[in-house]
């Protein structure tokens, strides 16, 4: 039972970055490239992963090094941190993928300035072990991901009325998700810095609405219980009065 | 102590530990990432020319006798080649390399120079491609440090403007200012292309009166005058050889531009420039000048005027002869007024910006105009430009209209600088009075430096024509 719990727990380090706490759209952290390389799927996806890498080795080694790095030098300790896996990501990306390297462009090296990844160093990767450490970075990188994707394809389709793939990521190949070909789809506000604070900005309400919706449910659920409770209580006194009444 | 040791040990271990990361992956990724850049600009090279996409390349990177960098061929997929570059080293510090263009039959189909530049923004490298006749192909940014947005905008909305363009006579969005940093380093770049390739055909011209001219260098510049420069010319062991006197005038027939060669005295004979575009009648005309050759210029008739051609031709010989015997004080009083040939006593002005004037005389002492000198001490407003003085000396006739205008000193920084100098011959020809904003559209002001030269010649017109009237 006890490892049971265990499990549930370490599951919900991993998947609490998706959707509850999303750092997008939840926490308003990372909004920078948020806006900046969410003009195609792509870029946003390509941003996803080298984040899902920074982010989950740098939680790793400041999970494994938290007890001897002394207190006084905490930040300036964790930025070489990061800023190593930074530009190995940096160097890594243009021998790999040049189109993503100069589509990204100078948002790769930023991503050392990403409030996301220094505030899980310093509020999660500091205070746990190794393995939550990188299921946690794991998870918010994903959910980082997933939300540069839905802004992404967002901001493209609009902008486009396609989904192309294989352009910027090293696929080996290029075609079309989506391909409507229809000129009234496309706006190109929404490839600028405006379509790029409109999308986010609608998908916030909806991750807004839905927040509250939820919420508003779990009330409802909770006052019905609290209800039935009272109910229960009061069958129970009831019967217990017609017990002594009787008795 | 010992915690301030611990620390200390601590940020060493991690710094080591970073640095050795980083050195291992950059190992491991440099040579993908050269060959990467290298293989991505051969490709815009084929792009450039509506060359097929090569479906592989071979880069030879091995120096020969000719080229001195390398060469790169493409081909598709059955091996059939369908283009190829080759690179040389070009022998300016601004100009990176210059690759020439081949279709698959290997024929020349144009030519690309790479200007590498660093200005506020950080580096900045353009691609300038040209097809034989001089005729702009592309201009294209291949690597830029410069912020993303400005160099979008100017991708979007400027390079396309420069195409269908001669690369001697490009139109500029902002012919006088390069309004922003990054284009102004794409215009010195183009401008910078149309120097090479113009040097470039002169050369090849001056190599017809002196057939081992290997290098030039322009020892005077004559701003007035159908004379445009006198050119030492060099052999391969940089032995002077003789001057060449560029020169230009229009007739009935259009723009003639000549090139007269005159060392000591000597005439070593008068060439058409770009002679694969000149008339018969031109070369014609020319052809009676080669027995000349080798004689001394007082034994040129020049009284012979059969066409329109002799007489321009004769009149251009003319003028180079006069360059040529000029003295060095001579010379200075004509940079201001054409026909000067004495300049009277200078009268102080006490009236900021201006300092003085000298009024200036022709041979038979009539009076052409008076030079004036200004002076401003310009603000540290933009950049790197720290201030200074600019003293400017600007010559007005006695019609009111501007002649010259020569800076004698500023403290402007390079690339700004040049431009000062460039834009300043658009000064000519302007006359008082001045109509509200005039000046400002012959020279924007765009540098602090800028406001000033409008500042001193807007002030110099105004005394001119104040003291003219009275």
């Amino acid at each position: 039972m006890a490892k049971k719990k265990k499990d549930a727990g370490k599951l919900s380090v991993f998947t609490k970055g998706l959707i509850q706490q999303n750092p997008i759209f939840v926490f308003l952290l990372g909004l920078c490239p948020a806006l900046a390389v969410t003009s195609s799927l792509e870029t946003g996806v390509g941003m996803g992963i080298l984040v899902i890498f920074v982010l989950t080795a740098s939680n790793i080694v400041v999970s494994l090094f938290k007890n001897f790095i002394p207190e006084e030098i905490k930040i300036p300790a964790y930025i070489v941190i990061i800023a190593t896996f930074v530009t190995i990501v940096d160097l890594g990306t243009e021998a790999i993928s040049p189109p993503l390297y100069d589509s990204l462009g100078i948002f790769i090296p930023l991503i050392v300035a990403n409030c996301l990844i220094m505030g899980r160093a310093t509020s999660f990767a500091s205070q746990n072990n190794v393995g939550r450490s990188a299921l946690d970075g794991l998870g918010m990188s994903l959910g980082f991901g997933l939300a540069m994707a839905l802004i992404g394809a967002t901001r493209e389709f609009l902008a486009t009325g396609e989904l192309a793939y294989g352009v910027y990521l090293p696929l080996g190949f290029e075609g079309s998700i989506i391909g409507l070909e229809a000129a009234p789809f496309s706006m190109e506000v929404f490839v600028g810095p405006a379509g790029g604070f409109i999308v986010i900005g609608v998908w916030l309400a909806i991750f807004n609405a839905i927040g509250q919706h939820r919420q508003h449910r779990r009330k409802i659920a909770r006052d019905r219980w609290i209800e039935k409770k009272k109910q229960q209580a009061a069958e129970r006194k009831r019967r217990k009065a017609m017990e002594g009444g009787s008795a | 102590m010992l915690n301030k040791l611990r620390i200390a040990l601590v940020l060493l271990i991690i710094g080591a530990a970073s640095g050795l990361s980083i050195v291992a992956v950059n190992q491991a990724t440099e040579d993908v990432i050269r060959e990467n850049r290298l293989r991505e600009e051969h490709e815009l090279y084929f792009e450039i020319f509506d060359l097929e996409k090569p479906d592989s390349l071979d880069v030879d990177e091995e120096p020969r006798d000719v080229y001195c960098r390398r060469e790169a061929k493409g081909y598709d997929a059955d091996r059939q080649k369908i283009g190829e570059v080759h690179f040389f080293c070009v022998e300016d510090e601004a100009v990176h390399e210059r690759a020439e263009v081949y279709d698959g039959d290997g024929n020349q189909i144009g030519q690309v120079f790479r200007v590498d530049d660093v200005n506020e923004h950080g580096e900045i490298s353009t691609l300038v491609a040209v097809d034989m006749n001089g005729e702009i192909i592309e201009v294209a940014i291949a690597r830029t440090e410069n912020t993303p947005n400005y160099v979008q905008r100017i991708k979007d909305n400027h390079l396309d403007d420069f195409i269908g363009q001669n690369i001697q006579d490009v139109e500029f969005y902002d012919g006088r200012t390069g309004a922003t940093i990054t284009y102004g380093s794409i215009r010195s770049a183009v401008n910078l292309t149309g120097e090479n390739i113009a040097a470039d055909r002169a050369l090849a011209d001056y190599r017809r009166i002196f057939p081992d001219a290997d290098s030039y260098e322009v020892v005077y510049d004559y701003a007035l005058g159908c004379i445009d420069s006198r050119r030492a010319i060099y052999d391969g062991d940089e032995e002077l050889l003789g001057h060449i006197y560029p020169a230009e005038m229009d007739n009935e027939h259009g723009t003639i531009h000549l090139h007269v060669a005159i060392f000591e005295e000597i005439f070593y004979g008068v060439k058409a420039a770009r002679p694969d575009r000149a008339s018969e009648e031109k070369l014609e005309a020319l052809e009676k000048y080669e027995a000349y050759e080798g004689e001394s210029i007082h034994d040129i008739d020049l009284d012979y005027e059969e066409t329109v051609y002799d007489e321009t031709i004769n009149h251009l010989i003319e003028q180079a002869i006069v360059r040529c015997q000029e003295s060095d004080e001579q010379r200075e009083l004509r940079q201001l007024f054409r026909w000067a040939s004495s300049k009277g006593e200078t009268v102080d002005i006490d009236e900021e910006p201006l300092i003085d004037y000298t009024p200036y005389y022709d041979e038979d002492d009539e009076r052409l105009g008076n030079v004036y000198t200004g002076e401003i001490d310009t603000d540290p407003l933009s950049g790197d430009y720290e201030g200074g003085p600019l003293n400017l000396s600007v010559s007005i006739d006695t019609d009111g209209v501007v002649n010259n205008v020569i800076i004698n000193s500023d403290e402007e920084s390079g690339f700004a600088s040049d431009m000062l100098e460039e834009e300043i011959s658009m000064f000519r020809g302007i006359d008082a009075p001045i109509d509200e904003g005039e000046i400002d559209s012959v020279f924007s002001g765009a540098t602090t430096a800028g406001h000033s030269v409008n500042d001193i010649v807007e002030a110099a017109l105004d005394y001119h024509a104040e003291r003219e009237d009275e």
